[in-house]
């Protein structure tokens, strides 16, 4: 789930997921068209401003698990950089046969000012 | 001692040091073993990748190696109590490894001498060992014991129906066996490692994890991945700010008849190939937060300019500290390349001990079944055994993961678990690599130096399969 605008989503809308939400950066930090890697835990996490909104992936490519951050963004998909694997960053799924396993995704929400993320349910 | 030879031994950077040279900084006195240098380099020539695929290569190396060599099958620590027996299988060859007395040990085919039924699945115990088809049961040093029906097997004598024992020995708390009844000692095979292992008694460990993992690569494919700091380059490629991959030290000991190598990979350097202008600062940070992801909660320190101690020195000298404390142990006499670094040894055909605490790991690789595309890997995490009177722990129970199952579903490995993630991703591209090769380019071409160990290891098998 993405937040399009700054606005407070209710954790039980659509998307929800299953653990707490987890402040990780101020949103002015994250200007429109940039990106930005963060830890989440153990695992580094990508946030990216797209004009859809801010989406949050795990900053790791499904390919050869290396970091994504740094990858060219557009019309909502993300090619890692490495070895040209392309995502969509709205569900994950690989699309274009580099890999077939999908991208992780976070759901996103936007709060007072700070971006919050949290593990999207493995359905999802 | 320098080689007088035309051979460039590593690529160093104007912040990254050779190996050798980080040894000679060491805070502390260095053993003898990690200053001594190997004795061998071998011989060039290209590896054909039929060895890798064909049934036949494999025919080959189950009648030649698997049934000749002295091979690693399991630490004496997973078969505490007499009557614990593991089986150690190997393509379709299979033995069973038993405690029999308190101090005693014996390997035997797993073969139930009736009609065949494999005897030993997994970790059992017992006073006997009994067959799950028709009871047939053997004492625990391959002796009969008794057979249902006995009266309907008037032609079965039963010093004829022992259990077929294969040699066993031990070193490190390392169970050998070895299949040929005329195999020299274990000691010729292991070469150099007793003396070297001499500060870091492996015996002294205890298995904290281990898991088995499912490759669908040919079971030397997946070992030569790891015999080699090279791939970090690209498959680690987010380690480089802390890793001294091209720096890495690469030695062999050939005696004719022990064949064993070893790579020290330094770490709290920048790669060499991050350039002249990269961040020592960062490397130390950065190996100081991947030490610390074992221990959760533990605050992070960070590189301390005004400290007489080098970078390097400072990483080492904490985690002297903490595994000093969480071990009740005292570590501190152990050189920091002990505390930080990688330092892998390789005992043909397929067995890696780690020395020190940098990454106390065991590497076994083995044929999985008939099909030469398919092996597995066996990974352990060791520790010293805890001080102060604490028992000894248990060996950590075996976990296996499939073909398709990531180490990251074992959240236990922490950030181990990526990083053999990143190995592992590679090796079904390259069996498959392998198999479509253009005719004309159906060998493996190997760097002089940095891939020495995976010339070395082949210049070996073609030795011991020729015969």
């Amino acid at each position: 789930m993405i937040a399009s605008a700054p606005t407070t989503d209710d954790p039980g809308a659509a998307g929800a997921s299953r653990e707490g939400y987890t402040d990780v950066l101020a949103l002015a930090e994250l200007p429109p068209s940039s990106q930005k890697s963060v830890s989440h835990g153990f695992q580094r996490v990508l946030l990216c401003h797209t004009p859809a909104g801010i989406h949050a992936v795990a900053d790791l490519c499904p390919h050869a698990l290396q970091p994504l951050v740094g990858s060219e963004i557009t019309n909502g998909r993300i090619r890692c950089a490495k070895h040209g694997a392309l995502f969509d960053l709205a569900t994950g799924k690989p699309v274009n046969g580099v890999t077939m396993k999908n991208l992780k995704l976070y759901s996103v929400r936007i709060r007072d000012g700070r971006i919050e993320i949290a593990v999207t349910d493995p359905g999802t | 001692m320098a080689a007088v030879d035309n051979v460039i031994r590593g690529f160093a950077s104007a912040v990254s040091p050779l190996a050798a040279a980080l040894i000679d900084a060491d805070s502390r006195s260095v053993p003898p073993a990690l200053r001594a240098r190997g004795n061998h380099l071998p011989i060039q020539k290209p590896i054909p990748l039929d060895r890798y695929y064909t049934a036949e290569y494999a025919a080959l190396e189950k009648e030649r190696l698997w049934k000749k060599v002295w091979q690693f099958a399991c630490r004496e620590e997973d078969i505490p109590n007499v009557g614990d027996r593991l089986p150690y299988t190997v393509g379709d060859l299979s033995f069973f490894v038993v405690r029999s007395a308190a101090r005693e040990f014996r390997a035997f085919y797993n073969t139930c001498l009736h009609r065949g039924t494999r005897l030993c699945d997994g970790s059992g115990s017992g006073a006997s060992v009994r067959c799950p088809f028709h009871a047939w049961e053997w004492n625990l040093d391959g002796s009969l014991k008794n057979i249902p029906s006995r009266w309907d097997f008037a032609a079965v004598n039963a010093s004829d129906y022992r259990l077929p024992e294969v040699n066993v020995a031990t070193w490190g708390g390392f169970i050998f066996i070895n299949p040929d009844p005329n195999a020299p000692p274990l000691e010729a095979a292991l070469g150099v490692l007793p003396e070297f292992f001499k500060d870091c008694a492996a015996e002294d460990r205890f298995t904290a994890f281990h898991v088995r993992k499912r490759v669908r690569a040919n079971w030397k494919v997946t070992l030569e991945a790891f015999l080699e700091a090279y791939h970090v380059v690209e498959t680690h490629s987010d380690s480089l700010v802390f890793t001294g991959d091209a720096s890495t030290q690469y030695d062999i000991w050939d005696d004719g008849q022990a064949a064993i190598s070893r790579l020290i990979t330094p770490l709290g350097i920048p790669s060499p190939h991050l350039g002249d202008t990269a961040s020592p600062t960062a490397a130390v940070d950065r190996a100081f937060e991947v030490f610390a992801m074992a221990m959760p909660g533990v605050p992070v320190p960070k590189f301390d300019p005004t400290s007489s101690l080098s970078g390097r020195g400072q990483v080492a000298e904490w985690r002297r500290q903490m595994l000093g404390a969480g071990l009740a142990r005292d570590f501190s006499a152990w050189p920091d390349a002990a505390m930080l670094d990688s330092i892998q040894y390789f005992m043909f055909p397929n067995f890696c001990p780690w020395y020190g605490e940098g990454l106390p790991l065991v590497y076994q690789f083995l044929p999985y079944g008939t099909n030469p595309n398919e092996s597995w890997m066996s990974i352990r995490l060791t520790a010293p055994l805890p001080g102060g009177g604490a028992p000894r722990p248990p060996s950590a129970p075996l976990i296996e993961l499939d073909f398709d199952e990531p180490f990251s579903s074992k959240p236990e490995m922490g950030l181990l678990s990526l990083i053999f993630d990143q190995d592992m991703s590679n090796l079904p591209r390259v069996q498959a690599g392998i198999r479509g090769a253009a005719t004309g380019h159906s060998h493996v071409t190997l760097g002089r130096y940095q891939e020495q160990r995976i010339q070395h290891f082949h210049e070996v098998l073609d030795k011991v399969l020729g015969g």
